[in-house]
């Protein structure tokens, strides 16, 4: 490639960068969940930074892209052929239309006015027109070299059959290097089923590929112009297999509404698809007729050795690309990216190879290839069916090992998608289902009638109260619950004589619902945010008691009431470094430099062991660890010194013995078990386990009695401290916590028998927790698939195939629950 | 006799067979629930109540202990406490 081409290679990746995150930015918005995660939080500054200086970048971003169609404008419209006079008037076109554009946005810069929820037509879909417009360009300049081309032969079949086969060993072989085999016979049998169908389902992603391709050459070779309407099929099957890859997998997880999933999926596909293969004609040394629909796809044309080291540079790149990605992902959406492009880099490097492929021996023995792939795909689910029977061990059941897909091998997991039937399901359930999920997640709640407190004023003065919530802290991780942990002492020490909740859950797997949960001490929509102010119940009970307020909380901080004073600790920190230690030190600092005698109520929730931190900290290699994830157990063992310290500090301060101390967490964490991490999507035991300890005055320990072995929930804090401080927490029924204690001559309140629902904060996935916390039935609707669990080992509980009656209570339960929210905030309550 | 795997139905199996004097079946229920969740601090109590009926001091004291470390100053567990110290000054005599 010379400078020349380079420079405008360059030029067009820069323009085309700049208009697809001003697309995705618009896309954010188009939900108001992603925007509030995303972007209010500040997660990227270089997006704050873009999103300010919008006008300036889309105006770089228009003069990089004229600067690529100056040979176009120079050679003027007096150009021999008609198609280069064609381009010559877009290319003008371009610069009056899309440069009015640019000036008008310095003029009224429209990308910092966008708000969640909201929609400019200018930047969704409108920032793509440009796109669109250059490939037009693009395609009238390199386009009718290949109108006079007649003749060609179509696809090869056979060719790009041994392509296929050949990228789906080469991908398969990168991902299963990753795999580990276990050390056990039953682990080996297990890993080898897994890959084996592995294999069967990436051989058929790429066989399905092919034969589409050479369904496309089919009908082209039965037209007038074989070549231009096979390029033209191909670019189609291009763009709806991206539009289908966003439709299905990208947005979802961001919450956005499937109508304006397909809207938004169809013009980004075409205009992808478009933008790929301008760039593709775009870049060619030399101005080759294009010979067939394939030249769009087998993009390298470079020596043979340059190839086979791309054949190996690129699984490696994508092996480190997702490494580093996968910190910061969100649902796999980015390992998913990094796994197709993967395959479509080794796919065009295999197809370019195998132009020089002669031998038709082989055509034969290629074409039995699908039967062959169609035969592993039954049978090696039946075998491991088989094995289950047989031996009465899990590991090889099919659904689990199609779970470990998931994780682990995300190319694995798009082809099972699309080729193993799912587990029928009851379509008048799920139906149901989607209408309750529409409605909890876009349900704007009204404000209820009566706060959720009642003001009856406690007589005492009342104690300190410290809530400390980690977030992500597993329980397993504590040794007040798992006696193997040795590096938490100080939380050790101090909970020995305090009250631990041995069955404390969370009922929302992550922090956006769960942490205001905590504050309302009920249940929430996905939208809570709209009327928490009304229902803060322990923001109010703050006010009621006249604390002095520290807070260090950003899910809800931008929501507390405006005319109550606070102190908010390190403001300057990020949200993802908020960190234990320096809460505490300046927590400290506070105390010691006030002079109000008021009671300090503090609610801190630092992130130092979310996963954010955890996968990409250090971590020390202490013997202590094994068994643990080490960077989380490091950053654990540090916090936990720093917690020691603060409860010696209010000893020596004289106020530990007037001070109510909980900790806890708002949601557990996978960490890599089963190839699995994070909590975001996933109903799993591990996220929904949760500590919870509650340290309470000497006073008042012995007026008290609990059941520490019933259920206790986060959406219990709040109705406790009601209580503790001698309030009263109104009992509204369904969806509010309940005090934890009750005076030392009652029976407390067993729940044992109730059904609990349990959400994702983050996903569309759904369940009920059943028998005291020993089952869990979940529902993830994205995937239409079912989980059963019994919560008998920690902390992962056992996976077992749900029994009839389970899934018929669990699913009632979980539309009943559903049910009981919108109530909760349609419905104007009288109590 | 009819032997569920649930908790709960166990703890209730358990109850219906005191209520009707077969304590002995009870008292297998009870322990069964408690194989299965030695959480479950009504049934210690439950079993406790049953232990004192027969003079099981020993083993009735160690459920009533285990319950009152689930739920710290349960009223009915101190009482339970109170009758199994009678009933040791009683032995002692």
């Amino acid at each position: 490639m010379n400078a020349t081409r380079l420079a405008w290679v360059l030029a067009r990746v820069a323009s085309a960068a700049v208009l697809l995150v001003t697309w995705g930015y618009g896309v954010t918005a188009l939900s108001p969940f992603a925007f509030d995660m995303f972007v209010k939080p500040r997660l990227f500054p270089w997006l704050e930074s873009f999103v300010t200086w919008h006008h300036i970048w889309f105006f770089g971003a228009y003069f990089a892209s004229v600067a690529t169609l100056v040979p176009i404008v120079a050679a003027g419209r007096k150009a021999s052929a008609p198609h280069l006079r064609a381009a010559w008037w877009a290319s003008i076109s371009y610069l009056a239309v899309v440069g009015a554009s640019a000036a008008s946005l310095l003029v009224h810069p429209r990308l910092p006015l966008i708000v969640g929820g909201g929609h400019d037509w200018f930047v969704v879909p409108g920032a793509l027109v440009p796109l669109l417009w250059l490939s037009l360009i693009d395609h009238l300049t390199g386009w009718p070299h290949a109108s006079d081309v007649s003749g060609q032969p179509v696809t090869a079949t056979s060719r790009v059959m041994l392509a296929a086969l050949a990228s789906a060993l080469v991908v398969w072989a990168a991902h299963s290097i990753d795999q580990a085999i276990g050390g056990s016979a039953m682990a080996a049998l297990s890993w080898s089923l897994a890959r084996s169908w592995a294999l069967a389902l990436d051989a058929a992603a790429f066989v399905a590929i092919t034969l589409t391709l050479s369904l496309a050459a089919g009908i082209a070779a039965a037209t007038r112009h074989p070549v231009r309407w096979e390029y033209g099929l191909s670019l189609v099957l291009l763009a709806g297999g991206i539009a289908e890859f966003m439709r299905r997998l990208v947005f979802p997880p961001l919450m956005i509404d499937q109508r304006d999933a397909i809207a938004t999926a169809i013009p980004f596909g075409v205009a992808f698809a478009s933008m790929l293969a301008g760039l593709r004609l775009g870049t060619r040394r030399e101005r080759v007729p294009v010979d067939t629909g394939l030249d769009l796809l087998a993009a390298f044309r470079g020596a043979r050795a340059v190839r086979l080291s791309l054949l190996v540079g690129v699984p490696l790149a994508a092996w480190f690309t997702a490494r580093a990605v996968a910190p910061v992902d969100w649902s796999m959406i980015l390992v998913r990216v990094v796994a197709l492009v993967e395959a479509a880099l080794v796919f065009s490097l295999l197809l370019e190879s195998a132009r020089d492929w002669k031998r038709s021996g082989l055509t034969l023995t290629l074409m039995l290839a699908p039967f062959v792939i169609v035969l592993a795909l039954h049978g090696v689910p039946r075998i491991a069916h088989a094995v289950t029977d047989a031996t009465g061990d899990g590991r090889a059941d099919p659904e689990r090992l199609l779970d470990g897909y998931r994780a682990a091998d995300p190319l694995t997991d798009l082809a099972a998608a699309a080729f193993v039937a799912q587990r029928e399901s009851d379509p008048r359930f799920y139906g149901d289902l989607v209408e309750a999920e529409r409605r909890f997640s876009t349900l704007e709640p009204e404000t209820p009638e009566t706060p959720f407190t009642t003001r009856r004023k406690a007589t005492e003065t009342p104690p300190h109260v410290f809530l400390f919530v980690i977030d992500s802290l597993r329980r397993d991780y504590l040794s007040a619950y798992n006696p193997a942990v040795s590096f938490t002492p100080a939380i050790g020490a101090w909970s020995s004589d305090q009250f631990v909740f041995r069955n404390a859950f969370t009922q929302y797997g992550g922090t956006w619902l769960s942490m205001p949960a905590i504050w309302t001490g009920s249940a929430v929509t996905r939208r809570w945010a709209g009327v928490f102010p009304w229902i803060n119940a322990l923001e109010q009970l703050t006010i009621d008691a006249g604390y002095d307020v520290v807070v260090n909380d950003f899910t809800v901080a931008s929501l507390l009431r405006p005319d109550a004073q606070r102190t908010f600790l390190d403001p300057e920190v990020k949200s993802v470094d908020t960190d234990l230690c320096q809460n505490l030190s300046s927590l400290r600092a506070h105390i010691d430099g006030r002079t109000s005698t008021r009671s300090i109520f503090a609610y801190l929730a630092p992130m130092n062991v979310h996963l954010l931190n955890t996968r990409s900290g250090a971590s020390d290699t202490k013997a202590e660890y094994a068994g643990f994830y080490a960077p989380y157990a490091t950053r654990l063992q540090r916090i936990d010194g720093c917690f020691g310290q603060f409860v010696d500090f209010l000893k020596a301060r004289g106020l530990y013995d007037d001070s109510v101390i909980i900790l806890t967490s708002d949601h557990g964490d996978s960490l890599g078990e089963e190839g699995r991490w994070g909590h975001q999507f996933y109903i799993r035991p591990e996220i929904l386990r949760v500590p919870l300890i509650v340290g309470v005055p000497a006073k008042l320990r012995a007026r008290l009695t609990t059941d520490l072995g019933g259920l206790a929930f986060l959406t219990d804090i709040t109705p406790t401290l009601y209580g503790l401080l001698g309030y009263a927490f109104r009992d509204a029924g369904p969806g509010f916590g309940q005090p934890l204690f009750v005076g030392a001559g009652d029976a407390p309140r067993s729940r044992r028998r109730e059904p609990f629902l349990v959400v994702s904060s983050y996903g569309a996935s759904y369940g009920s927790l059943r028998r005291n916390g020993r089952l869990l039935y979940a529902i993830d609707l994205v995937n239409r698939k079912e989980d059963a669990f019994t919560m008998s080992r920690e902390p992962l509980g056992e996976e077992r195939p749900a029994s009839d009656a389970l899934r018929r209570l669990g699913q009632a339960d979980i539309l009943a629950g559903l049910g009981q929210v919108e109530q909760l905030f349609t419905s104007p309550r009288s109590h | 006799m009819l032997i569920p795997d649930d908790v709960e139905v166990l703890a209730d199996l358990g109850d219906l067979y005191e209520a009707n004097g077969r304590t002995v079946d009870a008292e297998a229920a009870y322990r069964r629930a408690l194989d299965r969740d030695a959480d479950y601090a009504e049934v210690h109590l439950r079993l406790a109540r049953l232990l004192v009926q027969r003079r099981a001091a020993s083993e009735a004291r160690s459920h009533v202990e285990a319950a009152l470390k689930l739920q710290p100053n349960r009223r009915a567990a101190l009482d339970l406490l109170t009758e199994l110290d009678a009933l040791s000054v009683e032995g002692a005599r």
